[in-house]
């Protein structure tokens, strides 16, 4: 069995600790928050397109489902937030159980599309059922999380319980990359007949892994949702996928460290470039277009050849 | 009747874009997700020169098409060509970021808002069965027929034709029989582009064009070419047109907020009940 | 061991394989030859139950397996190679012997993720090594497949089979592309296979590597059964000799 990766995991709580310590600023603090919830999903994706082998375009849907599901329980219905955080996770849960189990025999473009498909129609029930979801316009009004009876109102103390929960979220991520788990997954990206001579049933696993993704998706989506307090169809559209697709490859595909290295930096561009905001999609396609290309292990990918180079 | 001429109307849009598709991937084995961004770009070239510099149309039309061949070209030779790794998770990323390269380009050069291109023709009613047809509709449905006619033709008399043919079923094989690929790979995309631009060039009088269409008419027109089969010419045709009348006669069904999501479902029903579309047919796997 | 009963496989209009009929005896080693396209590997994958016969029956130690799925079949206990080998090139040589091991054991992924009882763990590595060290690869262990010569790789599929201590192994032309010294090495380690009571069926056309190794043959020519018995047999056998030499003696 490998050893754990104990450096990143460190190395992430640090500045996670320098940053809830050192930044007072409320804007800051919040485009830490967002890039967290960002590197949660970019590694959900990558999971599913860099171990599996999975290529889906509706996480964007699940994230979504996640946000309205606690969003109208915890308003609407009065149940208590961290309740419909879980709630959500399993709706989305059986959700993706019940698509995944005809879209996952298909492959390459045609499961980009078909998931694609799927996460247009969940766009557009999430506009027009607007009854429940508040339509185009958008949901108001998300009350806060209270944790342990501390109310997370603020950014700072938001902050602080989203960084507990991803120190957490990452260590549970590097024991899947280093177990049997992770081998398994990649082998079925790989090889399928493979697999299915060695007992592993590769339809099972898949939907397996696919709903697991689209719950934690969907739960991070409800943090996002009490993050934020006011939702609307907008933040959960193609778009999305697409960007989250663009952190986890040029983060690195298959790397374990590559959702959460590409959420920083394709997370901190339009905070670098805040003068030229307009262009912020074209160097997201820029970015997106060049890794692709030259670089197909994306930044760790690199990183790690050339660090094996020098040893 | 309404419905039905309403249907072929933007059905026959759908079957141009659903012909694009079928001609890159059966030549490369690509599913261009940046199709929709060449319709988008047919229409905002010929609002260009039509609209703003007021341009004879007659210049105007052939400039615009012909710019989208080219688009089409220099999208292989920057995007796809330089792809060092051609896994097919690759090749559809690249076409994403290609797209959202070209949408965000659009966005800059021709604004956020939606434009209007003007009338071709002169727009009357005519009476027909059951219902009213506008002459823009019916310039729509004849053009696109006429298009996929021609194209039709190309495919099958030109050497081109065959040779796109050739390098889908084995690369190499094609290459030693001295067919240059990358020629033929620049001409599929280039006509993929160029019957995109037709289609774009069609629809924008009546539709307006943003910049951020291509992705719901680039959509629409994958599911048209899946619903027809993909590596079938007349079945992307026939798909664009069931898809197209299916849709606006589930919108007289349904809310129409509903109606996009209908083509969605078409894509889903599809892929998980015959994969190979309607008309395809069924392709051998091996173990 | 394995009663193959009047299997037929028909792809389209193509009978692929048709009324084959042999029984494997309980251990030793047994070969399937033929010319290219008699249906030798069509045969190997509806025993593995990727191919489902069109009618006729396969039993295995007492058992139906014919309507098995591949996954059932390897749970049944039968392990196969490839020809193609199936090995994962961004995995290294430990990495992808894992596979054999997930299979087999099925371990939970709360187990598997949190490493809980140490035991069974070591257990599976001392396993692994075991494996690795029999068939002579564990100096390449930790290299990725890419740069570990093709003989090592032939070997290390081997190891990889072996390791979910099947009752029966198929292997799909064990001895193609390799050298002789390498071929000598490898029917050692068939051979010492065999003897922990596993039950071996191979695919191959080398008729050297066969009269070493092979107790039972049995030869197939278009799709059918033309022969069955001893290496020393088959060689007399007037069918065979025709079938791969042509008809022109007759």
């Amino acid at each position: 069995m490998k050893r754990i990766n104990l450096f990143f995991i460190i190395l992430v709580s640090a500045l996670l600790l320098l940053t809830g310590f050192r930044v007072e600023n409320e804007y800051y603090l919040g485009v830490a928050v967002l890039i967290l919830i960002h590197a949660v999903n970019a590694t959900a994706m990558n999971v599913l397109l860099g171990y599996t082998g999975i290529i889906s375009m509706g996480q964007a849907a699940f994230f979504g489902i996640g946000a309205y599901t606690s969003a109208v329980l915890s308003v609407t219905y009065g149940i208590n937030p961290i309740a419909t955080l879980f709630a959500g996770a399993a709706i989305a849960f059986v959700l993706a159980y019940i698509v995944g189990f005809p879209i996952l025999k298909l492959h390459g473009h045609y499961l980009a599309m078909a998931t694609l498909g799927f996460g247009m129609i969940i766009y557009i029930f999430m506009n027009e059922m607007d009854f429940l979801t508040g339509g185009p316009s958008g949901f108001v009004g998300i009350g806060d999380i209270v944790i342990f009876g501390y109310d997370l109102m603020d950014e700072k103390t938001f902050f602080i319980a989203m960084s507990v929960f991803f120190v957490f979220f990452l260590l549970i991520c590097e024991l899947f990359d280093k177990s049997f788990l992770h081998n398994k997954l990649k082998f079925i990206k790989n090889s399928e007949s493979a697999c299915r001579s060695y007992g592993i049933s590769p339809a099972k696993t898949k939907v397996l892994v696919f709903a697991s993704m689209a719950a934690l998706t969907a739960f991070n989506g409800g943090i996002y949702a009490f993050y934020t307090h006011f939702i609307s169809p907008v933040s959960f559209s193609f778009k999305y996928s697409a960007e989250l697709l663009a952190m986890a490859t040029v983060g690195g595909l298959g790397y374990i460290t590559g959702g959460v290295v590409g959420a920083v930096c394709l997370g901190l561009i339009p905070e670098l470039f805040s003068t030229m905001e307009e262009y912020e999609m074209l160097v997201y396609g820029g970015v997106l277009a060049v890794v692709v290309m030259f670089f197909p292990g994306g930044i760790s990918g690199t990183l790690k050849k050339l660090v094996k180079r020098d040893a | 009747m309404q419905f039905l001429y309403s249907g072929l109307t933007s059905g026959s849009i759908y079957g141009l874009v659903a012909l694009g598709f079928n001609i890159i991937y059966n030549t490369t084995g690509i599913i261009n997700f940046a199709q929709g961004e060449f319709v988008m770009f047919g229409g905002m070239l010929i609002y260009t020169f039509f609209t703003i510099f007021h341009v004879p149309f007659a210049i105007a039309l052939p400039v615009t098409v012909l710019g989208s061949f080219i688009i089409g070209a220099l999208f292989e030779r920057i995007f796809v060509n330089f792809c060092k790794y051609k896994t097919e998770i690759n090749l559809f990323t690249i076409t994403l970021a290609a797209s959202i390269i070209l949408r965000d380009v659009a966005m800059h050069a021709w604004g956020r808002d939606s434009v209007k291109v003007d009338d071709y023709i002169p727009i009357a009613n005519l009476k027909m069965p059951g219902g009213v047809i506008s002459s823009q509709s019916v310039l729509i449905i004849i053009v696109s027929l006429l298009v996929a006619w021609g194209l039709n033709l190309f495919l099958k008399r030109s050497k081109y034709g065959k040779a796109m043919r050739a390098c889908f079923d084995d690369q190499t094989a094609a290459e030693t029989c001295g067919i240059s690929v990358r020629n033929v790979r620049i001409i599929a995309f280039g006509v993929a582009s160029f019957m995109a631009g037709v289609a774009g060039v069609l629809i924008s009088p009546i539709t307006f064009v943003t910049y951020d269409d291509g992705i719901m008419i680039g959509l629409k027109g994958f599911c048209a070419a899946i619903l027809g089969g993909m590596g079938n010419f007349w079945a992307a045709v026939a798909g664009g047109l069931m898809l197209g009348i299916f849709e606006s006669f589930s919108a007289s069904i349904i809310p129409s907020g509903y109606k996009d999501a209908m083509a969605f479902f078409v894509i889903l029903l599809i892929l998980f009940v015959k994969p190979d579309g309607l008309f395809g047919k069924k392709r051998a796997h091996r173990v | 061991m394995l009663d193959i009963n009047n299997v037929g496989v028909s792809f389209g209009g193509v009978r692929a394989l048709n009324e084959v009929t042999f029984q494997m005896p309980e251990t030793g080693i047994s070969a399937l030859i033929g010319p290219n396209g008699a249906g030798k590997t069509t045969l190997f994958n509806v025993i593995t139950g990727f191919v489902q016969p069109t009618d006729g029956t396969v039993i295995f130690a007492g058992k139906d397996i014919t309507p098995y799925k591949s996954e059932q079949v390897f749970m049944s206990g039968i392990s196969r190679t490839f020809q193609n080998l199936n090995i994962i090139p961004e995995l290294t040589l430990r990495e992808n012997m894992y596979l054999g091991f997930i299979g087999k054991e099925k371990p939970s992924a709360l187990k598997t993720l949190f490493r809980v009882s140490r035991g069974y763990w070591k257990d599976a590595h001392r396993r692994i090594e075991e494996c690795l060290d029999f068939v002579g690869v564990t100096e390449y262990a930790e290299m990725l497949p890419g740069s570990v010569p093709y003989g090592v790789l032939k070997n290390f599929e081997l190891a990889r089979a072996v390791l979910s201590s099947p009752k029966m192994l198929l292997l799909d032309e064990p001895a193609a592309g390799l050298n002789l010294a390498e071929k000598e090495n490898l029917a050692k380690m068939v051979k010492k296979v065999s003897e922990n009571n596993v039950c071996i069926l191979m695919v191959e056309h080398d008729m050297q590597f066969i009269s070493s190794l092979a107790d039972y043959v049995v030869c197939l020519n278009f799709g059918e059964v033309i022969a069955r018995g001893t290496y020393a047999e088959i060689r007399e056998n007037k069918d065979v000799l025709k079938a791969y030499l042509g008809d022109e003696d007759a």
